[in-house]
């Protein structure tokens, strides 16, 4: 029996199902709306295995944001923008909460739509939206980069601390040191960037993803499985749209 | 093995040099972030890498560096950070613009450089801060919002002028790093890329 992860849409119709449900999100007065697509994206997102990004996110990025939103308007404006300030508490928390919902909702759908996607599909995602073989091979190489960049990150730092250049922790102290710290990971990462596309280019690596991408052509569960998205989310715009 | 191709070339085609700054520029943009988040430094610096990019091989790679910077900061980083790809385009082409007519000079240029950008920053992104974060984002101009939004003033008024009264500063600081990290480039490098940007338009003062 097929598993549920395996079942994943065709690349241009999951853009099309963001595209559509992204106007629902923006536009939208309904918190309800907003509550049933976080919802069913943390289902979607739990599914494909990966809810732990977007808790984490909730837990650093959005609960103190959506604490400084109920501060900010229900405790201090005491109001909303719509009703007018000083029109009194419930109407700012109101407001608060709505705009609170509506990043968990933006956040939630654009990990759905994009988080799922890795290596090969991601390449003939990029692909299908137009990208050419150059372009896909640079923004592919940037998730293989990461890691790489972000270990010469840390071993800059490091190597300052341990020449004794930051003997101390105080603020100034940190802030000299960041320029050489950046000028050190970005003339040793140019020297390898350069190296790494001369080499790229004369083995045309571009081009044989651009050929490997076409095998990854999607299947008739994924093209089944679009429409599904799609036509679910054109449904919740028109609800979530819907004048009360 | 050769593990130093680069010194040996003397050109360097324009799509061999985009498929090398381009990943390195998003990664300056999100690592820089790393950086200041282990130097505990109160700084917001996140478009060093389209400003650095858009100066060596131009606006189209550099709106484009800056794009998908935030793009991929929506995977890896934050899932909002997304919504503000259009203010990377604009400073992407507000910073060529500057560097087509040799505005990344001297320091004091730069610094002017900056403070335009930053201005424009601040604009094409209060619609995004409005519409979609109620006027606060979770940095530190919340402050400047909150207090103006206390003392009366209308959400698209106060967004806009904390903008244009933080935004400017973050992104001289932005300017000059950009500006200092082209200055210190080595000349190997430089030979390589001075044909495709704005590097021979603000070389004079870079020797």
């Amino acid at each position: 029996m097929m598993s549920l992860t395996t079942i994943r849409p065709s690349s241009r119709a999951r853009a099309l199902a963001t595209g559509i449900a992204l106007v629902g999100v923006v536009a939208t007065a309904q918190p309800t709306a907003l509550a049933l697509l976080v919802a069913a994206c943390i289902g979607i997102l739990i599914v494909q295995g990966k809810i732990s990004f977007y808790i984490r996110f909730l837990f650093r990025l959005w609960l103190p944001l959506a604490a400084g939103l109920f501060l900010v308007w229900g405790l201090i404006v005491r109001g909303s923008p719509q009703a007018g300030y000083g029109s009194g508490i419930a109407h700012g928390l109101e407001f608060a909460g709505m705009v609170a919902l509506r990043l968990a909702a933006l956040a939630a759908l654009f990990q759905a739509a994009v988080l799922s996607l890795e290596g090969l599909r991601l390449a003939a995602f990029l692909r299908e939206l137009g990208l050419s073989p150059n372009a896909t091979a640079t923004l592919v190489s940037v998730f293989n980069l990461w890691p790489e960049f972000a270990r010469r990150t840390d071993q800059v730092v490091a190597a300052r601390c341990a020449r004794g250049l930051m003997t101390d922790r105080r603020l100034w102290t940190r802030v000299r040191q960041f320029p050489w710290a950046l000028r050190t990971l970005f003339v040793g990462s140019l020297g390898s960037s350069l190296d790494r596309a001369h080499r790229w280019e004369a083995e045309r690596l571009p081009q044989r993803l651009a050929e490997t991408v076409k095998n990854q052509g999607d299947s008739k569960t994924a093209f089944w499985a679009g429409i599904v998205w799609c036509f679910v989310a054109a449904v919740w715009t028109v609800i979530s749209l819907w004048p009360k | 093995m050769n593990t130093n191709v680069s010194s040996d070339k003397q050109s360097l085609a324009p799509a061999t040099a985009a498929m090398a700054l381009v990943p390195l520029g998003i990664l300056i943009n999100l690592g820089i972030g790393t950086i200041v988040h282990l130097l505990k430094l109160p700084l917001f610096v996140d478009s060093v890498g389209t400003i650095l990019i858009t100066i060596l091989i131009g606006i189209r790679w550099g709106a484009v560096t800056g794009v998908l910077s935030f793009l991929i900061g929506g995977v890896i980083v934050n899932p909002v950070l997304p919504y503000f790809s259009a203010t990377q385009a604009v400073i992407a082409l507000v910073a060529g613009l500057f560097a087509m007519r040799g505005w990344f000079r001297s320091i004091p240029r730069t610094i002017i450089t900056g403070i335009c950008i930053g201005v424009a920053a601040g604009i094409v992104s209060a619609p995004v801060i409005i519409k979609l974060f109620g006027g606060i984002t979770g940095s530190g101009s919340g402050f400047i919002t909150s207090f103006l939004l206390a003392s009366g003033k209308k959400i698209v008024e106060s967004v806009i002028l904390t903008g244009i009264s933080c935004e400017p500063v973050d992104k001289t600081i932005q300017c000059l790093l950009a500006f200092w990290l082209i200055r210190t480039l080595p000349k190997r490098f430089r030979k390589q890329l001075e044909p495709l940007g704005y590097l021979k338009q603000n070389s004079p003062l870079t020797q």
